[in-house]
């Protein structure tokens, strides 16, 4: 439709799970969304005209993702989708929207080697955090890792990436295990045994779901110490550790491009105004950040384009600049993802993440980098400590 | 047969193919168009190093690794492309938007090892680039075999033959004929197999004559 005219509401769609493995996260991404469609509405919409959600809650489940998306091009007649979190509910998703000629923005960081014309990805790609976060622990914490993860593509790939790291760099894998999605907290206190076993420096984590609050619980009851034995990870973030307690993620890494303590005075002002919707319990995270400025930055899209028939919108999209609450941030016009701002952050005691290292300016996407040599890596990556 | 693992270990090294990905130069042969705009972006976003050229080029450069052939313009505007299919300089990738009896057989007379639909879905570009480099190097290096076998069995066969003519002409074992053969090919600082394609065409110049005594000392 072509917006100004008929004054009528830009409807979009809306995919997050709020039940099932990835609810946690998509609940935060989801009430992301919905708060920065307040925001857009409560300054006069997109040229007058009200943007309008429509949700499908998902229950984490990949063939629902594919339906929902479906029903929500074909029935409910939205020309763009806002959600996944899971690499195999974007890929669900990806076949709808490529045939369907729609747009899906994708909100959380993955493991690359992507590319659709359907697709905007706004959370990190492999060379905005595993980089970053390999980069520090060698450095800084250690070098014999103990690779921890959920069964599935992003966090094998993840520990691809990290593993080649090390080999260049005279690290080494002690342990490597992976555990389904619906894993009962019993294994990880048997997993947290070898760990313990093999005394690795560093834990390199990448369970999502409640499988996180588990691990870390586990670590804990073990009686285990992040002091010599921290756990780091990329999926990991406030909401995580608040869903785990506190105390059981005192002292852990994380390498994300925002945490809900990043210093600038765009993120604190939007953080307090969310706080004072939703109360301070509410944290904000990584894909918080990402779900929360990929709607303004679609809605600045829309009413430059005047339009949200995906072929005339893509190009206002592509290229698009808007100060997020982690930074600056732009899509990337070569390969749709987004230049961000990875950083490297250890939990403290009230639960928010105390920032160890930033870039010293976003950082460019390269979702189909294979060789994470850090002899090759570009100066724009140079981090800077806090 | 290649077996592979149940279970995807992240910590299990990708070949070097994977890693040097972006070594990779990839020439795009192909008319100007949204087509061609639309592979080499994406040729770009993967990382390999491109070039495009249109008219086809004379020859191939021997730095290029893989060719991408708009195929039907080739065919259709009767345009030369000179390919030797049998020794291919490069990795051959087709373009084709007509998948006709016509087209199709000129991509088995190429000899292309993989091909690109149009219109152009950027998912698989980058499996079929890494997998036609591998069959392409197999090739290579099963043809460069195949070569070492045939000119190996063919010595065997000489040997052998020399062999039998020493034999015969001097009534000595197998054994000491083949002795022979090798203390002349060590003095005369050559191979087994000319010394003995030597004997033998020594042996056919003298056939009419094989009763008389050669002076082999």
């Amino acid at each position: 439709m072509t917006i100004n005219k008929t004054k009528d509401p830009v409807k979009i769609g809306l995919l997050f799970s709020t039940t099932g493995v990835a609810s946690a996260m998509e609940t935060s991404m989801m009430k992301a969304s919905l708060f920065a469609v307040e925001e857009i509405n409560k300054n006069g919409g997109i040229d007058g005209c009200e943007l309008q959600t429509v949700s499908h809650d998902p229950c984490s489940m990949s063939s629902k993702y594919r339906d929902f998306a479906e029903q929500l091009i074909i029935e409910d007649k939205v020309n763009i989708i806002l959600g996944c979190y899971m690499s195999s509910s974007r890929k669900a998703v990806l076949s709808v929207v490529e045939r369907q000629n729609a747009l899906l923005m994708y909100p959380a960081q993955y493991e690359g080697f992507e590319f659709s014309k359907n697709i905007i990805y706004t959370g990190a790609a492999p060379n905005q955090n595993s980089r970053q976060l390999g980069d520090y622990l060698l450095r800084y914490v250690g070098k014999r890792f103990y690779m921890v993860g959920s069964d599935y593509i992003w966090p094998w790939e993840a520990d691809r990436v990290m593993s080649e790291m090390l080999a260049s760099r005279s690290g080494i894998v002690v342990g490597e295990r992976y555990l389904k999605l619906e894993a009962p907290r019993k294994v990880f206190d048997t997993l947290v045994q070898d760990i313990k076993k093999q005394s690795p420096d560093v834990i390199f984590c990448n369970f999502v779901g409640e499988s996180i609050t588990h691990f870390y619980q586990a670590y804990a009851d073990a009686g285990l110490d992040p002091k010599s034995m921290p756990i780091a990870s990329l999926t990991t973030s406030e909401t995580d550790i608040q869903a785990m307690g506190t105390a059981a993620g005192v002292g852990h890494y994380t390498a994300a491009t925002y945490f809900q303590s990043v210093d600038n005075p765009v993120n604190k002002k939007i953080v307090e105004r969310y706080q004072s919707k939703y109360g301070t319990d509410e944290l904000t995270n990584m894909c918080w950040d990402s779900a929360y400025f990929q709607v303004h930055i679609l809605a600045n899209a829309i009413m430059n384009a005047e339009s949200d028939n995906i072929n005339i919108l893509r190009q206002s999209l592509l290229g698009s600049e808007l100060n997020a609450p982690q930074g600056r941030v732009r899509i990337d016009p070569d390969n749709h993802h987004t230049y961000v701002w990875p950083r490297v952050g250890r939990v403290k005691e009230d639960g928010q993440f105390e920032i160890l290292f930033e870039p010293t300016h976003s950082v460019k996407p390269d979702p189909y980098l294979a060789n994470h040599d850090p002899n090759g890596w570009p100066t724009d990556t140079i981090m800077k400590a806090v | 047969m290649a077996k592979s693992k149940n279970r995807r270990s992240g910590n299990t090294p990708v070949s070097e193919l994977i890693r040097n990905l972006r070594s990779l130069r990839v020439l795009l042969v192909h008319p100007k168009d949204r087509e061609a705009e639309d592979l080499l972006e994406h040729l770009n976003r993967i990382g390999c190093q491109v070039h495009t050229q249109w008219p086809p080029p004379k020859e191939i450069q021997s730095n290029i690794d893989v060719v991408f052939l708009a195929l039907r313009q080739v065919v259709e505007d009767n345009i030369t492309f000179s390919w030797n299919a049998d020794e291919p300089p490069a990795v051959l990738i087709a373009i084709v938007d007509y998948e006709n009896p016509i087209i199709v057989e000129k991509v088995l007379q190429m000899k292309a090892q993989a091909v690109i639909g149009l219109p152009l879905r950027p998912f698989g570009v980058l499996a079929n680039v890494l997998l036609s480099v591998t069959n392409h190097k197999r090739e290579k290096r099963l043809l460069a075999y195949n070569e070492r076998l045939r000119s190996k069995l063919k010595a065997k066969n000489d040997i052998d033959k020399a062999k039998s003519i020493l034999i015969k002409a001097h009534g000595i074992s197998e054994d000491r004929a083949y002795e022979f053969i090798r203390e002349q090919a060590m003095n005369k600082r050559t191979t087994i197999e000319s010394i003995a394609s030597s004997i033998i065409n020594a042996s056919d110049l003298l056939q009419l004559n094989l009763t008389k005594e050669i002076d082999i000392k």
